[in-house]
């Protein structure tokens, strides 16, 4: 019971948040918009046994890119453009309604082919027999998620988590290069 | 030895692409050298071959064609026939090879002509040696081109050049005959070899109305007509008479030109299955022998003369074998071509020495001044003219007894044209004979000092034609004048099916005397008749003579204007109908303007819509990306 | 019980919205922003799955996912303020040199 009240304030929230996001004038207001949804879902990644991937969404999102985002936004410190504009109005009406009815397909079609999860909320180990654990403590993943998820993340995915860290480098390193200012 | 005979066509070949390839850059004694060595091997192959008596049904150098059940092969053919054939082609090709290396010394194109004239040899070779009517096809093609080629030889000469173009369209026109004439012979028969032929017709009954084999023949002769001159498709042979003088030596006096009666010799067996087929080739044989010797009467240049005196011969060729004397018609050709080569290398060493001179009217007295040129000559003319015991005689006497030996009334029709014809044969040669060499000298006086005998190189050949001139005509000395008729005999293998076509009679030794009186009669009233009017060099008596025959003598010296005519009736219309619709619609209209213009004006226009596509603005490529996920859902749910 | 039904349509409608926005929005900002929300609706896909089928490999995706965006931001944001410094504009309808 809870948990389905909860689950709708957040997704509410979020999408609300999103809704407003796209329609504002206002760039700032957008960015805060965001914000709000990435929270939002942050929350529901927390109800869906994944703290840490919780904290991540916060952390990551909300705090690093929207912040990044908010401060692009006022270093160009544009006047206030209008916000919807009505070049390519024609396109801009068919791919709303084309999304629009993307969404009806996915939701009528895809989604009643899904099993319902009806599982408890104290889940197994998630399906990792080998995993390491201390005796005598109860193996849930709600008391493991995050020693489950490095062990993981540094057995069977290490090839992406090396790749992600150049990744991240050649970021860093591209956009310092972009943002220089040309020496005359 | 056997190994070596297919380089009797393969050394000119060779000789062909050496000369044509680098003849430019050898000094002139490297393009003799070629141009001779390749005909001289081919030439002693040849006589290898002919005095060993070789046999072969068919030496295979390779299979050309093989497509599901038809195969065409190039592999030779030795047998009488083509023995005796190859001799000729080779030796005096060989002799005239010599002579052009004197002829065409100062021309700066003679690693070309040489190479053309190999070209040439490798062809008339493939002809004469080809096992069936395929490969003689290509020969025969073979022999057009460098027929054009050679005639054309000087081609900066607007006149030669078209006269090249005359000849091979001409020439082209007949090998349509010959085409559908091979086509309808293969329906007939299932094979082109003439030996399988020869077994398959065998078998088949005489048409004595016309039928398939009739057509088949009738169109083959129609490809002889054109190959050999005779009317209508005579037209090409005078004006051929541009090109260098070896070249209407050899390719339009000795061989190419007898191409035509060698393919209906060679394929007898076929033609005597359809006597109309064998009536037609022979009235048109007298007819155009009488027709072109008329003409050659009138004519003032030399070679002129001698181009329609070969039309007149060949149309005595083509009387004989069309009549069933196959052996005659053979033998007529081999003296044919010594004599009538010796004749054109003798105008060529006249024009040579008198500074390029065609009009006879300019020529005269050159016999003070040409010791060699003229006794050959005249040698010649004897042959010609038929006076025994010069080879002519015989040749064209035993095509006269044959014809008139036939019973019925168009025999004796043909033969008393043959006669007459004889008769203006010796007339028009003797006539040339006497205003080249007799009376006055009537050129231009500064041409008068330069006159001179041509240098050995050229003459030599001369005597051995002249030799040969007088001695061919041994082989076929016929029976009531006592000799053995070797060639006859020789040749029967190969004309055994022949036989006499129909209605021969025996005649008696007799009659034979009497028809030769009378041929030799003629002649020598011709002789006398000529040296009548030209001996003393003045025009006088010839002119009182045309002068009376008015339009008539003006009809015939303008070739009864069949040269007008055709151009008229055919060329005109044909030029029209190109120019104007073929040019404008097709060409222009069609090709141009549709498909190629068209099809790459549609192309930008097309990709001008599409790059339309590429708008640049990004939101429309996102709806776009959307459209395309829909689609995919669509197709796969 | 929370029902996978509603996470999954929940994700779709978030991943929907996100494609209305970068249509319908001329700042190039803003169509940076739509993408990211697009990148977190396929995110919550993900670890709803994770739960569904019990298998943490769902939840190291979304980790990754997350690092590859932010990278992306980081570039994207740095083209932005390029492209602003020499057209001065960030109107997404006036940078369109690459047309056909």
């Amino acid at each position: 019971m809870l948990a389905t009240i909860l689950f709708i304030a957040f997704a509410g929230i979020a999408v609300i948040s999103s809704i407003l996001m796209i329609t504002r004038r206002n760039p700032l207001v957008s960015a805060l918009f965001l914000v709000s949804a990435f929270c939002a879902i942050g929350g529901i990644y927390f109800m869906l046994n994944a703290p840490l991937i919780g904290i991540f969404q916060v952390i990551v999102y909300a705090g690093a890119i929207m912040v990044l985002i908010i401060f692009t936004i006022m270093l160009l410190n544009l006047s206030r453009p209008p916000g919807i504009s009505f070049r390519l109005f024609f396109v801009k009406i068919l791919g709303t309604l084309l999304a629009v009815l993307f969404l009806w397909i996915i939701l009528s079609t895809l989604l009643p082919s899904i099993e319902g999860l009806t599982s408890p909320d104290n889940l197994e180990l998630m399906k990792k027999p080998d995993f390491p654990h201390n005796e005598g403590t109860p193996q849930t993943v709600a008391g493991n998620n995050i020693k489950l998820f490095g062990w993981t993340l540094l057995t069977d995915w290490i090839y992406p988590f090396e790749i992600v860290s150049v990744i991240l480098l050649v970021g860093i390193v591209g956009a310092v290069l972009f943002s220089r200012k040309e020496i005359k | 030895m056997e190994n070596l005979y297919p380089f009797i066509i393969i050394a000119p070949l060779l000789g062909f692409l050496v000369n044509g390839l680098f003849g430019k850059k050898f000094p002139d004694w490297g393009v003799y050298a070629t141009g001779l060595g390749s005909v001289s091997i081919s030439f002693l192959l040849a006589l290898h071959a002919f005095i060993s008596g070789f046999e072969s049904k068919g030496i295979t150098l390779f299979t050309w064609i093989k497509a599901g059940d038809f195969q065409s092969d190039f592999s030779l053919l030795f047998d009488p026939l083509s023995l005796i054939m190859i001799v000729m082609v080779t030796g005096v090709g060989l002799l005239i090879h010599i002579y052009s290396c004197g002829y065409m010394s100062h021309d700066p194109g003679k690693a070309r002509f040489f190479a053309y004239m190999n070209l040439f040899m490798f062809a008339m070779l493939t002809l004469v040696l080809a096992d069936n009517f395929l490969m003689m096809f290509i020969g025969w093609e073979g022999v057009g081109l460098c027929s054009y080629l050679l005639i054309g030889f000087w081609y900066e000469k607007p006149s030669a050049a078209n006269a090249g173009m005359k000849a091979f369209i001409v020439n082209r026109i007949g090998d349509l005959g010959f085409l559908l004439g091979m086509f309808t012979v293969f329906s007939v028969f299932g094979t082109l070899n003439f030996m399988e032929l020869r077994s398959l017709s065998a078998s088949m009954p005489v048409e004595t109305t016309g039928g398939i084999i009739t057509a088949a023949t009738l169109l083959l002769f129609i490809g002889a007509t054109g190959k050999s001159a005779q009317l209508p498709l005579h037209v090409w042979l005078p004006d051929a008479m541009e090109g260098p003088t070896p070249v209407s030596a050899l390719i339009h006096a000795a061989t190419m030109v007898t191409a035509g009666v060698y393919m209906v010799a060679r394929a007898n067996f076929l033609y005597v299955l359809s006597p109309k087929t064998m009536i037609i080739v022979a009235v048109v044989g007298a007819l155009t022998a009488l027709f072109a010797a008329t003409i050659g009467m009138t004519q003032f240049d030399i070679k002129r003369v001698l181009a329609y005196s070969t039309i007149s011969q060949l149309g005595y060729m083509f009387l004989a074998v069309g009549i069933g004397a196959f052996t005659a018609g053979i033998f007529h050709l081999l003296t044919h071509a010594f004599f009538k080569a010796l004749l054109f290398l003798g105008a060529g060493s006249v024009m040579h020495g008198t500074g390029d001179e065609l009009d006879m009217r300019r020529m005269g007295a050159l016999k003070k001044y040409m010791k060699i040129t003229q006794p050959t000559m005249f040698i010649a003319s004897l042959a010609i003219s038929g006076i025994p015991p010069f080879a002519g005689f015989f040749s064209k006497d035993a095509i006269l007894a044959d014809v008139f030996a036939h019973s019925g009334y168009l025999p004796k029709l043909l033969w008393s044209i043959g006669i007459i014809t004889a008769a203006l044969t010796a007339f028009y040669i003797f006539r040339l004979l006497f205003m080249t060499f007799e009376g006055e000298y009537r050129g231009l006086a500064e041409r008068r000092e330069h006159i001179h005998e041509s240098p050995r190189v050229m003459t030599v050949p001369l005597m051995i034609l002249a030799g040969g001139a007088v001695l061919i005509g041994l082989m076929g000395i016929p029976g009531f004048l006592g000799g053995g008729n070797w060639l006859g005999r020789y040749l029967t293998p190969v004309v055994s099916s022949a036989g006499e076509s129909g209605g021969k009679e025996h005649i008696s030794v007799l009659m034979e005397w009497l028809l030769v009186f009378v041929s030799v009669g003629v002649a020598t009233g011709g002789i006398l008749l000529a040296s009548y009017f030209y001996k003393t060099g003045s025009f006088e008596k010839p002119k009182q003579v045309t002068e009376k025959l008015g339009w008539i003598y003006k009809l015939v010296h303008n070739k009864y204007k069949i040269d007008e005519l055709y151009n008229a009736v055919i060329l005109r219309p044909v030029v029209w109908v190109s120019d104007n619709l073929l040019k404008s619609w097709i060409d222009e209209g069609f090709i141009d303007g549709a498909m190629v213009n068209g099809s790459a004006g549609f192309f930008k226009r097309f990709s001008g819509a599409i790059s339309r596509l590429q708008s640049g603005y990004l939101q429309t490529y996102i709806v776009v990306f959307l459209i395309g996920v829909l689609i995919l859902i669509w197709l796969l749910f | 019980m929370l029902q996978l039904h509603w996470v999954i349509g929940l994700s779709a409608v978030l991943f929907i919205i996100g494609i209305i926005g970068v249509i319908i929005r001329r700042n190039v900002i803003l169509i940076l922003m739509s993408i990211e929300l697009m990148l977190n609706a396929a995110n919550l896909a993900f670890i709803a799955f994770a739960r569904y089928h019990q298998n943490i490999d769902g939840q190291v995706a979304v980790f990754f996912v997350m690092a590859v965006a932010a990278a992306e931001v980081a570039v994207g944001l740095a083209l932005v303020i390029m492209i602003f410094r020499n057209r001065k504009t960030i109107n997404i309808d006036d940078i369109r040199d690459l047309k056909g």
